[in-house]
C-alpha cells in the first residue's frame, strides 16, 4: 500500500468536505457570511424562488436561503463570469474527459481525438445557443429543459420525454464518475471499496447541505490542481521518453504492433470520426448537468463571456488526450479490471515521484465529484419539477420542493455507488459504459424539442413527440444490435450496394428524428387548418 | 405565425402555474448583430472535415499534422470567438447587467426578445 499517496488524498478530501460543507455560508454577492444567515428579501433573489406564490406562508426572514431550488441548485443564478466558468469547466471536464479520452487514444490511436474538435465546437454551442436558453429559463424561472419544454409546448407528456431521457442519461454518467475515481484510488495502491463509500458519502452529505455552492468550491480547488497536475505532467513526462517525436513513433509502433489503432484515421473512420465529434458536441448542452450548471449565471453575457473562456479547458484535454500516447509509449500495461482506463492515472504513477503522483490522482478523483454532485443535482431538479412535481405532488412550498430535490440527490447518488461497488466485475463495468454511450445518444433526441423549441413556434408538440419516440426506440435498437455494442452503426451506402460507410449512431437517429418531427407538423398544420375551415363553414 | 405570442402567455397562468412572471427590462439592450455568428461556420468545417487533415506531415516538433492541427484550430476558434463577441456584441458598455435591472412584472413574458 503506498501511504503517502492515500494520505495526500485524505488531506485533500479533508479540505473538499470543509469547503463542501461550509460553503453554504457563501454567497456570489456577499463572499462569506459566518454570523447566522438572516434573510434579507432583495426583490430577485426571493421571487426566483417564489414560484410556488400561492401555496406559500408568508416568507419567514430566520428561513435558510437553501431552502429555495433555486439558490441550492443555482446559486441563486447570480454567478459572474469566473466562478460560472469555473462550474461550467468543472461540469463538462467530467472523468469521462480526464480519464476516458486519453485512454481512447492510448487503445484505438486517432479516433479518441475526436475530443478536440468535440471540445473546441461544443465551445461553440455555448456561446451561440446557451445565452438564449439562460434567457429563457431566467425569464420564466424554468430550472430544467423539461420546464421549458412545458412552459412552451404545453404538453405534459413531451416535457417527461425531456425529463426522462435527461434522467437516463444522467445516471450511468454520474457511474462513470465514481469508476473514475475507483481508478484513480486503485492506482493509489489501495482497496477502493472502503475509501470510495467513504468519499461518497461525504460528497453526498454536503452536495446535500451546500447544493451547488459546494460544487462551486470544489470546482475552484479542481480546477487549479487538475492545471497543475498537467502542466508538471506536460513539462516532466514527454523529455523523459525522448520527446514527443519519439512518444508519436513509439505509440505508432505499439498501435500497429497490437493492430488496434493508428496515428492517423483509417479512410473508413473518417465519417465515423467527424459524425461523432459532431454527435458529441450536439448533446452536450442537451445534458442536464450541463444546462443546471449554465443557469447559475448572473445573465446572458455572463454565459457568452464564460463560453470565451473555455478554450483554456479545451487545452488542458488536449494536454491529457496526448499523454495517452505518452502511457503507451511508457509501457503501461493495460489493466485486466480497468482496461485502457488505467493509462493516465498508472502514467503519474509511475513517471511522478509519489507526493506529486498523490496530488495527481487526487485531482483525478476530486475531478470526478464536480461534475458527479452536479448530475446528480440536475438529475434530482427533473424528477422534483418534472416528475414528482408534476405528476405525484403538484402543490408543494418552495421549501418542500428543495427538499425533496436534496433528498432525491441522495438516492441518485446512492444507487449510482452500488451499481459500482456490486458490479465490480469487468463485464459489468463494461455495462455501465454501454449505458452511457446510449444515455448520449438519447439525449441527442432532445435537440429537436430543446433546441429548436427556442428557435421557433412552429413545430407541432405531437410531431415531436412521434419523432422523439421514433428516434429512440431507433437509436436503442442501432447500438444495441451491434456485435459488440457500438454507437457506430453501419450504414448502407445506397440501395442495392454492399458498401457501407461507419457512422454516429445518434446522428442518424437526430435525422429521422427531425424528418419526423418537420413532416409531422407540416400534417398537423395542414389538418387544422383544414379543421379550422369546416368549423368556419359549420358557423357561418 | 400560427401560434401567436397569446398562448405563450397563457401558459404562464396554465402550466407554469403558480410560477412568478417577471420579465426584464431587456428591451434597451443594443441590438446583437446575429451575422457574424455565421463565422463559427469556418472551424465547424475545419475541424469535422478529417480528410483536410489525415496526414503525418508537416510534423512540427515531432508532432505529426493530424494532431497540431487541431491544436491549432482550438486556438484560432476561441480568437474567433473573442472577435465575434467584439463585432456582434457591441458595444459591450450599453449593456448593463440583466440581473440588476428593476424587476418589472409585467405577466407576459414573452420567449422572444
Amino acid at each position: 500500500m503506498q501511504w503517502p499517496m492515500f494520505l495526500v488524498y485524505i488531506a485533500c478530501l479533508a479540505l473538499v468536505s470543509t469547503l463542501g460543507f461550509l460553503a453554504h455560508r457563501w454567497n456570489p454577492d456577499g463572499g462569506w457570511q459566518w454570523s447566522k444567515i438572516r434573510h434579507t428579501t432583495p426583490g430577485v433573489q426571493r421571487q426566483a424562488g417564489d414560484h410556488l406564490k400561492d401555496k406559500q406562508e408568508p416568507v419567514q426572514h430566520s428561513v435558510d436561503p437553501l431552502d429555495q431550488l433555486d439558490e441550492w441548485a443555482l446559486v441563486g443564478r447570480r454567478l459572474s463570469t469566473l466562478p460560472l466558468v469555473i462550474v461550467i469547466g468543472g461540469t463538462l471536464f467530467t472523468a469521462y474527459t480526464y480519464v476516458a479520452v486519453p485512454a481512447l487514444l492510448y487503445s484505438s490511436g486517432a479516433i479518441g481525438f475526436f475530443a478536440i474538435p468535440y471540445s473546441v465546437l461544443a465551445n461553440l454551442v455555448m456561446y451561440t445557443i446557451m445565452p438564449r436558453y439562460w434567457d429563457i429559463c431566467r425569464r420564466n424561472n424554468y430550472v430544467t429543459a423539461a420546464d421549458f419544454v412545458l412552459g412552451h409546448f404545453h404538453s405534459r407528456s413531451l416535457a417527461l420525454a425531456v425529463a426522462v431521457t435527461g434522467i437516463l442519461a444522467t445516471i450511468p454518467y454520474i457511474a462513470l464518475q465514481i469508476f473514475g475515481i475507483e481508478v484513480a484510488l486503485a492506482q493509489m495502491g489501495v482497496a477502493p471499496e472502503v475509501p470510495l463509500i467513504f468519499t461518497f458519502m461525504l460528497l453526498t452529505a454536503y452536495t446535500y447541505v451546500s447544493g451547488m455552492r459546494a460544487s462551486l468550491l470544489v470546482a475552484t480547488l479542481k480546477a487549479v490542481m487538475i492545471s497543475v497536475t498537467v502542466i508538471i505532467a506536460i513539462v516532466l513526462i514527454p523529455p523523459r521518453l525522448g520527446g514527443f517525436g519519439a512518444i508519436f513513433t513509439n505509440a505508432a509502433t505499439l498501435l500497429r504492433a497490437t493492430r488496434s489503432g493508428a496515428l492517423l484515421l483509417q479512410p473508413a473512420d473518417q465519417i465515423s470520426f467527424a459524425t461523432l465529434a459532431l454527435g458529441s458536441v450536439l448533446a452536450l448542452f442537451l445534458y442536464p448537468h450541463t444546462q443546471t450548471a449554465v443557469l447559475c449565471a448572473r445573465s446572458a453575457r455572463d454565459v457568452r463571456r464564460g463560453a470565451l473562456w473555455l478554450p483554456l479547458f479545451s487545452l488542458i484535454l488536449t494536454l491529457l488526450a496526448l499523454l495517452g500516447y505518452a502511457a503507451l509509449a511508457a509501457g503501461i500495461p493495460q489493466d485486466p479490471l480497468f482496461k485502457a482506463n488505467v493509462a493516465i492515472p498508472a502514467l503519474f504513477a509511475q513517471a511522478f515521484p509519489t507526493s506529486l503522483a498523490g496530488f495527481a490522482l487526487t485531482a483525478i478523483a476530486i475531478g470526478a465529484l464536480v461534475p458527479a454532485a452536479i448530475m446528480s443535482m440536475a438529475a434530482a431538479n427533473l424528477f422534483t419539477r418534472n416528475i414528482y412535481g408534476a405528476y405525484l405532488q403538484p402543490h408543494m412550498t418552495a421549501r418542500e420542493e428543495s427538499n425533496v430535490a436534496k433528498l432525491t440527490t441522495l438516492v441518485i447518488k446512492v444507487a449510482a455507488l452500488a451499481l459500482v461497488i456490486f458490479t465490480q466485475e469487468s463485464g459489468v463495468i463494461q455495462q455501465i459504459i454501454n449505458f452511457q454511450l446510449l444515455g448520449g445518444v438519447w439525449i441527442l433526441q432532445t435537440l429537436p424539442t430543446v433546441f429548436l423549441g427556442m428557435l421557433t413556434n412552429w413545430f407541432s408538440r405531437r410531431a415531436l413527440l412521434v419523432g422523439w419516440g421514433v428516434s429512440m426506440l431507433a437509436v436503442t435498437w442501432m447500438v444495441l444490435a451491434q456485435h459488440p455494442i457500438s454507437t457506430n452503426f453501419p450504414l448502407p451506402v445506397g440501395f442495392g450496394s454492399t458498401a457501407i460507410v461507419k457512422v454516429y449512431a445518434g446522428l442518424v437517429a437526430l435525422l429521422l428524428n427531425v424528418a419526423i418531427a418537420f413532416v409531422g407538423t407540416l400534417v398537423a398544420h395542414r389538418l387544422a387548418v383544414r379543421g379550422h375551415a369546416s368549423a368556419q363553414a359549420v358557423s357561418s | 405565425m400560427r401560434r401567436s405570442q397569446q398562448p405563450e402567455a397563457e401558459g404562464q397562468k396554465t402550466e407554469a402555474g403558480r410560477r412568478k412572471v417577471r420579465s426584464q427590462s431587456g428591451a434597451s439592450l443594443a441590438p446583437v448583430q446575429y451575422r457574424w455568428y455565421l463565422l463559427f461556420l469556418i472551424p465547424c468545417v475545419a475541424m469535422l472535415t478529417p480528410p483536410l487533415y489525415n496526414s503525418i506531415v508537416p510534423t512540427l516538433g515531432g508532432i505529426p499534422f493530424f494532431y497540431w492541427y487541431q491544436l491549432v484550430w482550438l486556438g484560432i476558434t476561441a480568437g474567433l470567438t473573442v472577435l465575434v463577441e467584439w463585432l456582434a456584441h457591441r458595444p459591450p458598455s450599453a449593456m448593463p447587467h440583466q440581473t440588476e435591472a428593476p424587476a418589472t412584472s409585467t405577466g407576459t413574458a414573452r420567449e422572444e426578445s
